[in-house]
């Protein structure tokens, strides 16, 4: 077990190094020079070549990228991400501000997603065929489909402007994360739905559920006794998964549609304005919190799954 | 065939006149065509036949132990002791299986849940059946593991499935089937998968349990070489229908009907030697959805004439030379003579 988590921090810090690298360099290609913009903000209409030039050696930008590279990562390590080029504020500083109410976000579209997701795989595993099952994946099938920039609006209006049950805008306690934690984790919670009942569906195929069958057990003690535990790795991973893949990144769209003063707003406008500091943070924090969450999928799979745990107990001695 | 009567006087188990058929999207096919046979306590039927003839099916299929996406219906008749159990409501059927009927499956790795330790889920069968309380249920579990042979069973009562060997999970596999305390035992090729040595302690193992509990014991299989060591009585299917019936020392010694004695030709004899060829059945099984009226074994058989496939033959009783009994469906009756008159003979033709 220490020897397998001692393999996958190495593997880690790899795909750290090289994902660190690729963020800096398409964060630095990327089209739009943040000099260019800052003069112009600083000097008006009348900016000059010189003006420029001179900013770019004040931000920095005029060292080659190898050093620039270098000497960012080597402060980020440290938990230094460096000024905004916007107004000069510690980027470290701002995030701390900020991750709070994006951490309140994705717990709570992650248990919506969660609950929503058990409750209508649940609903049709239990009478496969059914009209609740074709109902339940027709719900699913149009979660998958919904984008977040649509499904925020149309919550808005309905929920906040027509019957105001939530507050609009912003982040004001439990009552505001209703809307944005729906908008962000439905979709999650369909692709969760429609995997989960399809791993059921394969899992009752299986001989051990006949095996139990054949002792006389009813579906209701086939379904919690044999199937879930056999579909629990999968599913924790699909899970987990869709945290780091859609929840994550979805904040952006989402704390921009309820102007919640979070991570994924901070990115957005960091972006507009090519502050290099701000979005190569950010980035490196998504980066690290998907390693993170590919770690506690390996780790799952140890403890909910007799067989890994027992190939892992091996490979310490 | 004997009037049902109360346990232990009549069969445990018969079959009259069962059928299956599977509905697939396109059509339906009958994949079990009016099977009858009856297994008394104590005695062990052996069901046999090739890949594809329907013996696992129309014995499994009588509990509903099919694979959850197999669409089917039945008809016919099945008592167990005496009570047709075909079309019983899901709970109905759960309070029989594992309790009156236990069954053996083929494939010892599937069987168990990998998930979920082996002792607690014999024990968990013992306690919905025998009403034990939880600490009692899994003294009774070690006790059954040991019973069935298992070495170490109280140390073995913690173990995955995947850490038992295939010949131990087989084992254990007999102790979830007896938990419950059943009076018929199926056993679907319970030796198929294992060496030719656990086979023969298994064979031993199934043998020493029936005598110990009188059991009704069900065993499909397409060994001969099993059938003959162990079985009482022989079905032999193909293509969904039982072409003969009777005692094993009839049927094995003095078999009727030519599918029967193609299968025991084919058995491969260690003193024919070397250069001997082995002796196989032409063809294959037919095509199920396919099959029309008429002997469905014509296409492969020796003997037969055009007029075998006008109609379906259906079992006869025949006259053997033993006295014993022995029943074939096969127009032409090559070793025996038909013990049905000649006219109900051409009524059943006509």
């Amino acid at each position: 077990m220490v020897r397998m988590i001692l393999r996958r921090l190495g593997v880690a810090a790899i795909t750290f190094t090289l994902a660190s690298v690729l963020i800096f360099l398409l964060v630095d290609l990327a089209p739009g020079d943040p000099a260019k913009l800052l003069a112009e903000r600083r000097y008006g209409a009348n900016t000059t070549v010189e003006n420029v030039a001179q900013v770019r050696s004040e931000l920095g930008l005029d060292r080659s990228a190898a050093e620039r590279y270098l000497s960012w990562i080597g402060h980020a390590l440290r938990g230094d991400f460096g000024n905004s080029f916007q107004n000069g504020r510690l980027v470290a500083q701002d995030l701390t501000e900020k991750v709070g109410v994006t951490v309140i976000l994705i717990l709570c579209a992650a248990v919506f997603a969660l609950l929503l997701g058990v409750l209508l795989a649940g609903l049709g595993a239990w009478r496969p065929g059914g009209w609740i099952d074709r109902a339940t994946r027709g719900v699913a099938m149009a979660g998958v489909s919904v984008p977040m920039f649509f499904l925020g609006p149309l919550l808005l209006l309905a929920f906040a402007l027509k019957s105001p049950l939530f507050p609009a805008i912003g982040e004001s306690g439990p009552a505001s994360w209703v809307l944005p934690a729906v908008t962000l984790g439905c979709s999650s919670a369909a692709i969760f739905a429609i995997v989960t009942r399809v791993l059921v569906e394969e899992a009752m195929t299986q001989q051990y559920v006949i095996t139990s069958r054949s002792v006389g057990a009813l579906p209701g003690a086939v379904l919690v006794r044999d199937v879930l535990p056999n579909i629990a790795p999968q599913a924790v991973t699909v899970f987990l998964t869709q945290v780091g893949f859609t929840l994550l990144p979805g904040t952006t769209i989402v704390e921009t549609i309820f102007a919640w003063p979070g991570i994924g707003d901070y990115f957005l406008r960091g972006l507009l304005f090519r502050d290099f500091p701000v979005m190569q943070a950010v980035l490196l924090l998504f980066v690290v919190v998907l390693i993170v969450l590919n770690l506690m999928a390996d780790l799952v799979q140890g403890v909910l799954d007799p067989r890994v745990r027992r190939s892992l107990r091996k490979g310490t001695t | 065939m004997t009037a049902p009567a109360t346990a232990g006087a009549g069969p445990a188990l018969e079959a009259r006149d069962f059928s299956i058929r599977l509905h697939t999207r396109a059509q339906s096919i009958t994949i079990v065509d009016e099977v009858s046979w009856s297994v008394a306590p104590g005695e062990t039927l052996a069901i046999v036949g090739e890949s594809g003839s329907g013996k696992t099916v129309s014995t499994l299929g009588i509990f509903g132990l099919l694979p959850a996406n197999v669409a089917c219906d039945t008809g016919g008749q099945v008592l167990l002791h005496g009570r047709d159990v075909l079309g019983l409501p899901d709970t109905e059927r759960a309070k029989i299986l594992g309790s009156d009927v236990g069954v053996i499956f083929q494939d010892p790795l599937t069987a168990f849940n990998p998930m979920r330790r082996v002792g607690p889920q014999i024990a968990r069968s013992v306690q919905a059946h025998l009403g034990l309380s939880t600490a009692d249920a899994r003294e009774r579990a070690v006790e059954l593991l040991g019973q069935v042979g298992i070495a170490d069973p109280r140390a073995r009562y913690a173990a995955y499935p995947h850490e038992m060997s295939g010949g131990m999970r087989q084992r254990a596999l007999v102790a979830l089937a007896i938990a419950g305390e059943p009076t018929v035992l199926i056993a679907d090729e319970p030796t198929t998968a294992l060496d030719v040595t656990t086979q023969a302690q298994l064979l031993e193992l199934l043998r020493t349990i029936q005598a110990e509990r009188g059991l009704a014991l069900v065993l499909i299989t397409h060994d001969m070489g099993v059938v003959a060591s162990i079985a009482d009585k022989i079905a032999v299917m193909y293509a969904g229908r039982v072409v003969e019936y009777g005692d094993a020392v009839s049927v094995l010694g003095d078999p009727d009907h030519p599918y029967t004695s193609g299968l025991l030709a084919s058995i491969a004899d260690a003193r024919a030697g070397a250069k001997e060829p082995f002796r196989v059945l032409p063809g294959l099984p037919p095509d199920l959805a396919r099959v029309g009226e008429g002997c469905r074994f014509a296409d492969r058989c020796e003997l037969a004439e055009a007029s075998c496939a006008d109609l379906v033959p259906v079992l006869v009783p025949l006259r053997t030379r033993t006295g014993g009994r022995q029943a074939s469906a096969c127009w032409k009756h090559p070793r025996h003579e038909p013990l049905t008159e000649p006219d109900e003979q051409k009524a059943v033709r006509a």
